[in-house]
């Protein structure tokens, strides 16, 4: 999996947690899940948890504190999924 | 320096069922918080869980000021005793830091007050309900009620409420950032600000 599919993947976990539709539309690596997407901060928990499932993977909570934007979200799924072979 | 920050939980958009997973609390609670639970606080479990996010979210507020390299990472933010009165009291450290939270909660929402300091009578503060939940709205409402608030201390003073580089709320006061700490949050259709009373404060703020 490259990081655009990972990218398209993901967009359709924080969409339900988005409440700036039009960041999510121009959604790039730089995108800030909080700043740009407007994402509570409560919803955090549950975007890992959806992503989780999503990858069948397991985000710790050291790899959860580097993730504040689309890229570093992308960078913890693939490190977790290579992991995984 | 003593400081403040303050979280807000609109209890009608929570996800009861899910909070209620240990894969979901646990990320929040490490297990000697979750053991920390007891009937004697009279909240359902999925509330307490949201009780402590708000504590955890306030200190984490409360200290950013001091250390903007800091991201939120609830399990790091250690509730470490927490009664019930009148509001909910609670001792929390970071780093082997002590802050105190304060906590109101209700059928609405679940709010909180976090401080450096010993006590919660320097801290102004007030949450008010809103009409509407868009992000422009809450953000817009919220910077509104706190500058009216504020206008009472600085009367004829042109002010107004700009983020940090690393993102915590300051106030500039005639176009010059003011050294007093603020702090706001908001949730669905709820907004809470707060803010150290500057009568409080041992010199007089500089503009």
């Amino acid at each position: 999996m490259d990081r655009q599919e990972i990218l398209a993947e993901l967009k359709k976990v924080l969409t339900p947690y988005t409440a700036n539709k039009e960041a999510l539309n121009s959604l790039n690596e730089q995108t800030d899940l909080i700043k740009d997407l407007k994402i509570n901060s409560a919803n955090l928990v549950d975007i890992f948890i959806d992503a989780e499932a999503k990858y069948d993977i397991e985000i710790d909570m050291d790899s959860a504190e580097k993730i504040h934007d689309v890229g570093s979200c992308i960078d913890v799924i693939m490190e977790k999924l290579g992991q995984q072979k | 320096m003593i400081s403040v920050g303050n979280d807000i939980i609109a209890l009608d958009i929570i996800d009861a069922g899910r909070t209620k997973q240990p894969v979901f609390y646990s990320r929040i609670l490490d297990p000697a918080e979750t053991a920390m639970y007891t009937e004697l606080l009279s909240l359902p479990f999925e509330q307490y869980v949201w009780l402590l996010w708000s504590i955890k979210e306030s200190v984490y507020k409360c200290i950013k000021r001091a250390h903007p390299e800091l991201s939120f990472s609830p399990r790091k933010i250690i509730v470490r005793q927490i009664s019930r009165s009148e509001t909910y009291r609670s001792l929390v450290y970071f780093n082997s830091i002590p802050f105190h939270a304060e906590s109101r909660v209700n059928d609405k929402f679940i709010s909180t007050l976090a401080t450096n300091d010993d006590g919660f009578d320097k801290i102004c503060w007030d949450v008010q309900q809103i009409g509407r939940t868009d992000p422009e709205t809450q953000s817009r409402q919220v910077r509104s009620a706190l500058l009216q608030r504020l206008r009472s201390f600085f009367p004829g003073d042109q002010l107004q409420i700009e983020k940090s580089e690393t993102g915590y709320p300051v106030l500039v006061r005639n176009s010059t950032a003011v050294d007093l700490p603020i702090s706001f949050s908001h949730h669905h259709d709820l907004v809470f600000y707060s803010f150290i009373s500057p009568s409080s404060l041992l010199s007089p703020l500089q503009s």
